[in-house]
């Protein structure tokens, strides 16, 4: 949990707060410095504003305090305000760690998903006794081999173009998948028996549509400056080639009959273990799961058959609204058990300085 | 390095300060030309503070008000050395051009 001690710097060693003077009447300047403060965050604003106040209004004459606000200390509050409210909001660390996390373990999996492609589409090829051999590779293969790129040079943490390379990898998805997106709209609900191996099958498509959305987040998560240069630095470069070999291994058994599944989740398996060491594993485990959820929602989880519904505004709402809210909904869960972890961490500093109280007034009696 | 953050790292480096005598000092440091707003001053604290370069030395109540001040840490030290290393050498550069530049340039009759 180091994670939460280190928030910032100032806010760690603070649980001490100043009780504001209420003796003296506020004047018109400070109730307007009062007012321009509420732009901070609010934990900020509890720790500083008595003394950030202080100093406003303090002059070398204590019978002079200014009675009227200046413009230029109004501006700057005005201005730092907001923006320590637009940045500060995640303290350094707290989502920043997790993002590059939870990038590291999307690239892996998106990388052995992409691995499984080319490698059944080259046993394919070899195998196949069709005159046309070519039909036997998979249409994703470019996108496959784009995802692959991006893991190796998120492993020698060349964030820009580890970017460039999952953005490729969606557009190649997108490209190939398009006659996918145009049966979209005529996809009634799916069918219960499932035969993912036939490639035309609406289940087929909806999965393979759903699959693009990993590569999606991964690539809008490489947005984020830091992200990519510390993925490996948050989950460790071994452990990520580890968690790659275990998964294209996994890939070649899955070739003499295992389910295709068992790939990405042996890399996830790997990849959990890191995360669960680094005390980042509830917000990188959200965002893992929400890139996946699509592929839940498509029925490859449980092979049943999927549950999305008719086209239209029902679908809009089970493939746009609720994955989303649903994330939401696990932010907020998990800024509250943080927040929860806080208060236990305060009143556990307050019993330490308490016990370390009692026994400086009790001296301890020794033979 | 920004010149509020350079001026606030400044102020630190003979000792520990709060927030009034920082910005007093750093009036000072500039010879008057920097009077620091309070909301600059804070976020540069803040920032500073989480990237380990100063920290707070110490807690008091004055007044019945909480007075934090604040030093630098050994990574703050560096980081005044190498901007101040990096600032003389421009310095430095700008003067042997400026020295080489007056002779022909110097306006008639100075």
């Amino acid at each position: 949990m180091t994670e939460l001690i280190g928030m910032t710097g100032l806010t760690a060693s603070t649980d001490k707060t100043a009780r504001a003077d209420k003796s003296a009447p506020a004047g018109g300047a400070e109730r307007w410095y009062r007012q321009v403060m509420r732009l901070y965050p609010a934990d900020y604003r509890s720790q500083f504003a008595d003394e950030m106040l202080e100093i406003l209004m303090q002059t070398d004459d204590p019978a002079d305090r200014p009675t009227r606000a200046s413009a230029g200390e109004t501006w700057a509050l005005l201005r730092h305000g907001l923006q320590m409210r637009l940045t500060r909001r995640a303290p350094r660390g707290t989502w920043s760690r997790p993002g590059s996390a939870g990038a590291a373990v999307l690239a892996a999996i998106v990388a052995v998903i992409g691995a499984q492609t080319l490698i059944s589409s080259g046993f394919g090829y070899l195998t196949t006794d069709t005159p046309d051999r070519s039909t036997a590779i998979d249409s994703l293969w470019g996108a496959a081999t784009l995802s692959l790129l991006t893991v190796g040079l998120l492993l020698f943490r060349r964030a820009v173009p580890a970017a460039i390379s999952a953005w490729a990898t969606v557009a190649a998805g997108v490209w190939a998948s398009r006659s996918a997106f145009s049966g979209l709209a005529d996809w009634g609900p799916l069918p219960e028996s499932s035969d993912y191996l036939d490639v035309a099958s609406p289940n087929a498509q909806a999965v393979q549509i759903a699959l693009l959305v990993p590569s999606l987040v991964l690539a809008l998560l490489l947005l984020r400056p830091g992200i990519g240069s510390r993925a490996v630095d948050v989950i460790g470069r071994r452990t990520l080639l580890q968690a790659l070999a275990a998964g294209t291994l996994t890939v070649i058994w899955t070739e003499f009959g295992m389910s295709s599944i068992w790939a990405p989740m042996v890399t996830g398996a790997v990849l959990l273990v890191a995360l669960l060491r680094e005390g980042v594993v509830l917000r990188a485990g959200l965002l893992v799961a929400f890139a996946f959820g699509y592929l839940m929602l498509a029925g490859q989880a449980d092979g049943s058959g999927s549950r999305l519904p008719r086209s239209g505004l029902p679908l809009t709402i089970s493939l746009g609204v609720i994955p989303i809210l649903a994330f939401l909904v696990g932010v907020l869960v998990i800024s509250q058990i943080h927040t929860g972890t806080r208060v236990r961490d305060a009143v556990g500093r307050w019993l330490e300085t308490f016990g370390r109280s009692v026994a400086a007034r009790e001296p301890v009696r020794e033979a | 390095m920004q010149e509020p953050t350079f001026l606030v790292l400044t102020a630190l480096l003979d000792e520990p300060r709060h927030g009034y005598a920082l910005i007093t000092e750093i009036e000072r440091i500039s010879d008057d030309r920097t009077r620091m707003r309070v909301g600059t001053l804070y976020a540069v604290l803040d920032r500073l503070a989480g990237e380990g370069l100063i920290e707070i030395a110490s807690e008091e109540i004055v007044n019945s008000r909480l007075r934090r001040t604040y030093r630098l840490t050994g990574a703050g030290a560096t980081a005044v050395t190498e901007e101040t290393d990096r600032l003389e050498s421009l310095a430095r550069a700008a003067r042997t051009r400026l020295a080489r530049r007056l002779p022909t340039t110097r306006p008639a009759g100075a």
